[in-house]
């Protein structure tokens, strides 16, 4: 459970959704969600390698996940999202690289759950945690929206259980041997 | 925006995240591994500065080596608590330290008075302290361990005697004992007697099990898991008490509570954290924390650590804890080994005999940065067990 709402934070699809306003075409979304499920895979795959390159335990790097989903969270709290604003032209393909995965998807955030998540409850958990996140971030930024308002609510409200999984990350962590 | 501008941006984020990480959170974890012999030949060499500075029954207290002075001054608590560690190095086999931990504990049965239904170690103090019996009785049951002399067994139960009747009936210790008044001072506790009482009787109970100790010593180790922290106010709970942690050890052959199980767990994650912590210091560019912690602090960790290791091993509850307690045990011992003083360090200051084996914060060493260092490495050296095993 906590590593879907990790993902869910990490993610933040209504947030997403407000960055990519008022919508983005479904394919592009499609492929942008894809390859950010391939890099978590990846990530979560890595993890063990990566953790032993770094020097660190798995304790010690959810520690850092939850200093990581926290602050985002704590952002996404306070300030909430903006539309982003780009020079891609509506209807090219490199809409799937900015903004749908920059700065959309692919999140400091993101990748820190990616690995910790794999490191503590392998990348199968990982990745279906986080393919959760994606579908619903992919239909949050697909869906045709009217008032902002309500996916602010949500940013905010998804932002906050950020705080509380990165809450729960952290004593976790520093209560590991 | 430009799409360039974008990706650059989040490569900047990217990276900035990551050096904020690396030099706070993330740091690496350093954890040499000299192995188990070169780790018993730091206890030795620890127990060696003991020895070399032992002067009728007294060990150098405190030393500053940028000074090349001892401070004045004297600690019965320490005394019994290095003595008793020395009394450890002789049941790992060193026997060449036998009479200086023996000058020790003649210098402590040379001040004891009775006390209560007991015998209590005092100094000029008209009141007894509970931690310096407590720790002598430990280190008589350590002596009689390692040699299986039994001739101050007396002893050994008359000081257990004094420390039961410190205990209230909630299993709280007194800290102190009124010699004048005949009675122990009500309401005065320690955050470090309690264990250290709770350990004695322990050990009494593993050496003369028809006795009755485990009775005593259950009840003032249910305090400690259940109420010390609590009652005593002790901040960062549970308190990081290795004494509690040897207590667990001795007492785990018999059968350990649910409650009991609960607080070795809750004491494992405690140290771990802080081993883990001080193996990140080293890469850190400011102390967030606190500066390297001192020989004494990490060996205590260590004692904590290794005896809920042992703990873990005899308790199937706690299986998935043996291997992390053992990493971190390894690890804590790696670092304390790493930063002992040896010979070519030693030969740079005045008086290399009061440096060599030692460990020094701020230039300062302290006896119980010996004891705790050797007792930590005794049983991360694999050398060193309860009493009871």
């Amino acid at each position: 459970m906590r590593a879907l709402l990790t993902m869910l934070a990490a993610v933040n699809p209504t947030a997403v959704a407000v960055v990519l306003w008022p919508r983005e075409r479904g394919v592009f979304g499609a492929v942008a969600a894809a390859i950010a499920l391939g890099i978590v895979a990846g990530a979560a795959a890595a993890s063990e390698a990566l953790l032993d390159a770094l020097d660190v335990s798995e304790a010690t790097f959810r520690v850092a996940t939850g200093v990581v989903v926290g602050l985002a969270g704590a952002h996404r709290l306070v300030f909430g999202a903006r539309p982003v604003d780009v020079d891609t032209p509506t209807g090219s393909w490199r809409r799937v690289a900015v903004p749908g995965l920059i700065p959309a998807l692919i999140t400091p955030q993101l990748v820190m759950a990616a690995i910790s998540t794999g490191a503590d409850d392998g990348t199968f958990t990982a990745t279906w945690t986080a393919a959760v996140a994606l579908a619903l971030a992919w239909i949050a930024m697909v869906l045709t929206k009217q008032r902002r308002l309500g996916w602010l609510v949500g940013t905010r409200f998804l932002g906050a259980l950020g705080i509380a999984v990165a809450f729960a990350l952290v004593v976790d962590g520093v209560k590991s041997v | 925006m430009k799409a360039g501008t974008r990706v650059l941006g989040a490569a900047v984020l990217f990276a900035g995240s990551f050096v904020a990480l690396r030099v706070s959170f993330l740091a690496p974890e350093t954890c040499p591994a000299p192995g188990a012999p070169a780790l018993e030949d730091a206890a030795v060499a620890a127990g060696t500065w003991v020895q070399r500075g032992e002067r009728d029954g007294r060990y150098v207290y405190e030393y500053d080596r940028g000074d090349d002075r001892m401070t004045e001054g004297y600690n019965i608590v320490r005394h019994a608590g290095v003595t008793m560690s020395l009394y450890q190095l002789v049941r790992a086999g060193h026997g060449e330290v036998l009479e200086t931990a023996d000058a020790g504990l003649a210098e402590m049965l040379d001040h004891v008075v009775e006390a209560g239904d007991g015998l209590a170690y005092v100094d000029n103090d008209t009141r007894a302290s509970l931690g310096s019996s407590a720790l002598l009785a430990a280190a008589l049951a350590q002596r009689r361990a390692a040699t299986g002399d039994g001739s101050f067994d007396a002893e050994l139960r008359a000081v257990g005697r004094f420390l039961r009747g410190q205990m209230t009936p909630s299993g709280q210790m007194l800290s102190r004992y009124d010699l004048v008044e005949g009675a122990p001072v009500p309401d005065e506790t320690s955050k470090y007697y309690t264990g250290e009482a709770a350990w004695a009787l322990a050990l009494l109970h593993n050496l003369f099990p028809t006795e009755g100790w485990d009775r005593p010593a259950r009840q003032v180790l249910d305090y400690l898991a259940t109420q010390r922290d609590e009652v005593e106010d002790l901040d960062y709970r549970p308190w990081a008490d290795q004494w509690a942690a040897y207590t667990l050890a001795e007492l785990a052959p018999h059968g350990l509570a649910e409650h009991r199980v609960a607080y070795a767990r809750a004491l494992a994650e405690r140290f771990g954290m802080l081993v883990r912590t001080e193996s990140q210091k080293g890469s850190w560019p400011v102390a967030f924390i606190d500066a390297r912690a001192r020989g004494g602090g990490i060996g205590v960790w260590l004692e904590g650590l290794g005896s809920l290791s042992t703990v873990a091993k005899r308790d199937p509850r706690l299986v998935d804890l043996r291997e992390p307690l053992v990493d971190r045990l390894e690890c804590g011992a790696g670092i304390l080994a790493e930063r002992q003083e040896d010979e070519a360090d030693a030969a740079e200051w005045p008086d290399p005999e009061l440096v060599e084996g030692a460990w020094f914060r701020e230039n300062v060493t302290r006896m119980d940065d010996q004891q705790h260092a050797l007792s930590g490495l005794l049983l991360a050296a694999g050398r060193l067990g309860p009493v009871g095993s």
